[in-house]
């Protein structure tokens, strides 16, 4: 069975407290028995009283019989953490009767759903229509919704260059997220981030109006978009809506859209916004060298859903929204694999540049361009600033947001090696790095 | 189109300014040329939307203006498998960080060194932890050491000594540089020293001189005895120590001939017994120049007795043995009716700690069975196999005191025990349990300490035989299993690095 590493099972708790509790629990005093088979991993842990655990990796799914209210809870954790240090000691074996019965119910509810799913089309056509009606009615609901923000954006936006941005950095806070929050609840979630964003340029010194401005105009861009949305094509449509918030479901996706390949999870970075944590994955697929970027969401205090570690590769089906330059993705029916491959990297910082001027020309909104970059060099220059630096000796800036530079630098050792990740137009986000076919995550 | 007077139009407001956004011949200028002009706002920042697009797909990168640093030599020792990383992710994380220094000894015994990846947060561990860097230093390869140079954090893992790191580092690197030198080149070290001794500030001198225990030589005794004349005492009085644990020294010597004048030994005759007579010394100011000045208000001895016993712990205790024909142990007896014992045995006790004197150590040892630190302190002068046999000894005692003492000292001395010792502990702390006493906190707590030392492939053999029926088992069970978990994590943590 494929066993979760110590990194994955942190990712999965719901907080610090969880995993230190975890980590108390990761002992075999604490499990008087302990097993696994290729479905689960179960145990019985000494707590207050003796509680079942049982996990399925791969989901994955956690049962335990203690009261606690956090999911997973620190028994779940403290046996994946267990299993992670001590493989050993969880040996393979048959599952007591509890665990069978959990599966077994799992199984149960896993056939219904999909009954239900498949009741879906064999409803009758006066039912489908209905069903289908109600649907558009919700659509065209959030549709009007979204044109009224969008209008009072406009109006919104008109106001700050009238009055001018210098006047717009005296305002407080509550000036930018207030339009924001209008957003939010307007459905277009997506320019209500982006309006959070831009609430932090004004006070980012230098050349901050210059900025500002820069994502302004994109910003009306995007509005002008949206006003001819119906004489525009449809990927970049597509891309409007993105942008604005709308985002796809995988039924909506067309046959088409699916890729199946192997992939390689080439890079990996979480983040939180709006009380919600988010995972970026880019899977990089082997026969048809493209990048898929998979969005995973948890709020604070549940679990992330699962997700191998950068480095493994999967045999799956990644479906891509639609869109002018293709990223984001819904990935499904993965499997763990073995592979090799590498992808080559671009030759230098130039090809980089090319290649996210191209990308900008089919959908301007793109916000960052993924990328391995061969022969990158990372250096470090005056007040703590780094660079990759690269075979035509070009110096490709970071972003200040990379913490893990050292880690970089450390796994370069003054030569050069590929590394993957984010151009945003301005700087770089590597997210891993390899020489020798070895790779190691960021 | 100048973009920087659109930044300018938009910074001031289109209420005060009108945005030009004519632009040139070109496709760029096309574009803008289309724009209605008699709309300020939507003109600005229609034209900010084209021009910042144009902008971003158009740049370019900037030449490295320097060249890059020397790349790393490759390392020929490999690194450890993933099971081994995982291992160390927890340790790093604070699970049983204890174990970090072993985690690293057992990567160095194995010939292996630390993966490139992990080498940041260790060598931060080691920037904060002086202690760790004995076992972080051998296994960080030429990459840590490479990597090292780069961070002035990092520089007392750079290899290499580099002493201008004396003239123009911080205080802490001067320092570390000082440490450094005194393990490998402690000539060096004191030269350095020597040179800017003047120079230094009443704080770092104090510092620096301690430092002067590592390597400690016949060699350092000159600048020793100018720091003996230091206008702070504190600086005055460590010079002090550290000649006195220089047999050869002046101070040493001289100390070594008053405490001979103040001690009389009369050899057992007929009917008598051997016997120890000692004078108490006057205040002098030689004395008071070689450290032996006011007692510390701890102290409870009076200030001659204080005096006796400062002058008899700068004497070489193996000096008495030499003199009077006697063993430590007969010689502490012929003291018993001494009226200063209480000074001798304070002066002897400190001098077996400065010589490392076993045999001393040994014959008192069983004087102060009650003083826990002072055991332990006594314990640690023992070479390995003596001090197996002496806590053997005491496990093995009839008496509880002893028993309970070697559990003392086993808590507070820092070494690996053999199968035999582990054996026995185990054997005691299981019959306190059978015993059905009330739990004994300090104990249960002691164990989990105790797991560090046993040998780890001992793990299978400890977990088994322990009193599981009996009364008091569920309160110590908890501390029983800890104590059995950590051991096996400790083998776990040495198989995966050997794999």
């Amino acid at each position: 069975m494929l066993l979760l590493t110590t990194e994955q099972v942190i990712a999965l708790a719901p907080d610090a407290a969880s995993v230190k509790a975890a980590r108390g629990l990761a002992r075999p005093g604490k499990w008087p028995t302990v097993g696994q088979n290729d479905q689960a991993l179960w145990g019985e842990c000494k707590g207050s009283a003796l509680y079942q655990v049982c996990v399925d990796p791969t989901e994955p799914a956690f049962k335990c019989t203690c009261p606690s209210r956090k999911f997973p809870c620190k028994h779940a954790l403290g046996l994946l953490l267990f299993a992670a240090t001590q493989p050993d000691v969880v040996s393979v074996g048959e599952p007591p009767v509890w665990l069978s019965e959990w599966l077994a119910k799992r199984e149960q509810t896993a056939r219904r759903k999909a009954a239900r799913a498949g009741a879906d089309s064999d409803l009758d056509p006066e039912q489908q229509a209905k069903r289908a009606a109600a649907k558009d009615k919700r659509v065209a609901e959030r549709q009007r919704k979204v044109e009224i923000g969008l209008e009072e954006l406009e109006r919104w936006l008109r106001d700050l260059v009238r009055q001018g941005l210098a006047h717009a950095q005296q305002q407080s806070a509550r000036y930018w997220d207030g339009m924001a929050e209008r957003l939010w609840d307007a459905q277009a979630r997506g320019l209500a981030n982006w309006l959070r964003e831009l609430a932090s340029i004004p006070a980012s010194g230098e050349g901050w109006g210059e900025r500002l401005l820069a994502q302004l105009g994109s910003l009306y861009l995007l509005l002008e978009g949206h006003r001819r949305l119906d004489v525009l094509p449809e990927p970049l449509r597509a891309d409007i809506r993105s942008r604005i918030g709308w985002s796809w479901q995988e039924a909506d996706l067309p046959a088409d859209a699916w890729l199946r390949d192997r992939w390689l999870l080439v890079g990996q970075r979480g983040y939180e916004e709006e009380q919600m944590r988010v995972r970026r994955s880019w899977l990089w697929s082997r026969h048809h060298d493209r990048l898929a970027l998979v969005l995973d969401f948890a709020h604070q205090s549940q679990p992330m859903p699962p997700m191998a570690a950068p480095g493994s590769w999967l045999e799956a089906e990644l479906g891509f929204f639609p869109s002018e330059y293709p990223q984001r993705a819904l990935l499904r029916h993965a499997v763990a694999v073995e592979d090799q491959e590498m992808p080559t990297g671009l030759a230098d910082g130039a090809a980089l540049l090319d290649r996210y001027a191209a990308a900008l020309a089919r959908q301007p909104w793109l916000a960052v361009l993924p990328a391995a970059v061969a022969e990158a060099l990372p250096v470090r220059r005056e007040s703590d600033t780094w660079f990759l630096r690269d075979a035509a000796a070009k110096l490709l800036p970071c972003h200040p947001g990379f913490i893990e530079t050292w880690r970089l630098l450390a796994c370069s050792g003054g030569s050069p090696l590929t590394v993957f990740g984010e151009w945003n137009g301005q700087q770089f986000w590597p997210l891993s790095s390899w020489s020798d076919g070895q790779l190691t995550a960021f | 189109m100048a973009w920087r007077e659109l930044v300018t139009c938009a910074l001031l407001g289109t209420e005060r300014q009108a945005p030009s956004v004519a632009g040139d011949e070109d496709a760029l200028g096309q574009v803008l040329g289309r724009l209605d002009e008699d709309d300020r706002e939507g003109a600005l920042l229609r034209a900010a939307g084209v021009v910042a697009l144009w902008r971003r797909a158009g740049r370019r990168l900037a030449d490295d203006p320097q060249s890059p640093p020397p790349p790393c030599e490759p390392d020929a020792a490999p690194g450890c498998g993933r099971l081994a990383c995982q291992h160390l992710a927890l340790l790093l994380q604070g699970h049983d960080s204890e174990l970090l220094p072993e985690w690293l000894e057992a990567l160095g015994a194995a010939g292996r060194r630390v993966p490139e990846e992990w080498l940041p947060a260790l060598l931060d561990v080691g920037a904060k932890q002086t202690a760790l860097r004995p076992a972080l230093l051998p296994v960080l390869g030429r990459r840590g050491h490479w990597l090292a140079r780069h961070n002035s954090d990092w520089s007392y893992a750079i290899g290499t000594i580099d002493e201008t790191i004396w003239q123009t580092g911080r205080f802490e690197e001067r320092l570390a540089l000082l440490h450094q030198l005194r393990a490998f080149q402690p000539e060096r070290g004191r030269e350095l020293l020597a040179a800017t001794w003047g120079e230094e500030l009443v704080r770092h001198r104090r510092e620096f001189i301690l430092v002067l225990a590592t390597g400690l030589n016949p060699a350092d005794e000159p600048l020793l005895e100018i720091a003996l004349d230091d206008r702070n005492s504190e600086v005055a009085r460590a010079a002090a120590d550290l000649l006195a644990r220089l047999p050869q020294s002046r101070l040493s010597r001289e100390l070594t001939a008053r405490a001979l004048r103040l001690l009389r030994f009369q050899p057992a005759g007929l009917l008598k017994r051997d016997r120890l007579e000692a004078d108490l010394p006057e205040d002098e100011p030689v004395l008071r120049r070689d450290g032996i000045t006011d007692p510390p208000s701890n102290v409870k001895l009076g200030e001659k007795a204080w005096r006796l016993s400062q002058i008899v712990a700068a004497t070489p205790p193996a000096t008495w043995c030499r003199e009077w024909r006697r063993t430590p142990a007969e010689i502490l007896a012929a003291s018993r009716d001494c009226e200063w014992r209480h000074a001798l045995l304070d002066g002897w006790v400190l001098a077996t700690q400065r010589h490392r004197d076993a045999d001393w150590a040994e014959a008192l040892l069983p004087l102060h069975p009650d003083h826990a630190t002072l055991t332990a302190t006594l314990a640690d002068v023992l070479p390995p196999a003596r001090f197996e046999a002496y806590v053997l000894t005491l496990l093995r005692e009839a008496s509880g005191g002893g028993r309970a003492s070697a559990l003392v000292v086993l808590s507070h001395v820092e070494r690996l025990w053999s199968v035999e010792l582990s054996r026995a502990v185990l054997e005691q702390v299981r019959q306190r349990i059978r015993q059905d006493k009330q739990p004994d906190w300090w104990l249960a707590s002691a164990l989990r300490g105790f797991a560090r030392w046993l040998p780890p492939e001992f793990s299978e053999e400890a977990a088994a035989g322990w009193p599981t029926e009996s009364r008091q088992w569920s309160q110590w069970e908890t501390a029983v299993n800890e104590f059995l978990d950590r051991l096996r994590f400790r083998r776990a943590m040495r198989e995966a690095i050997a794999q």
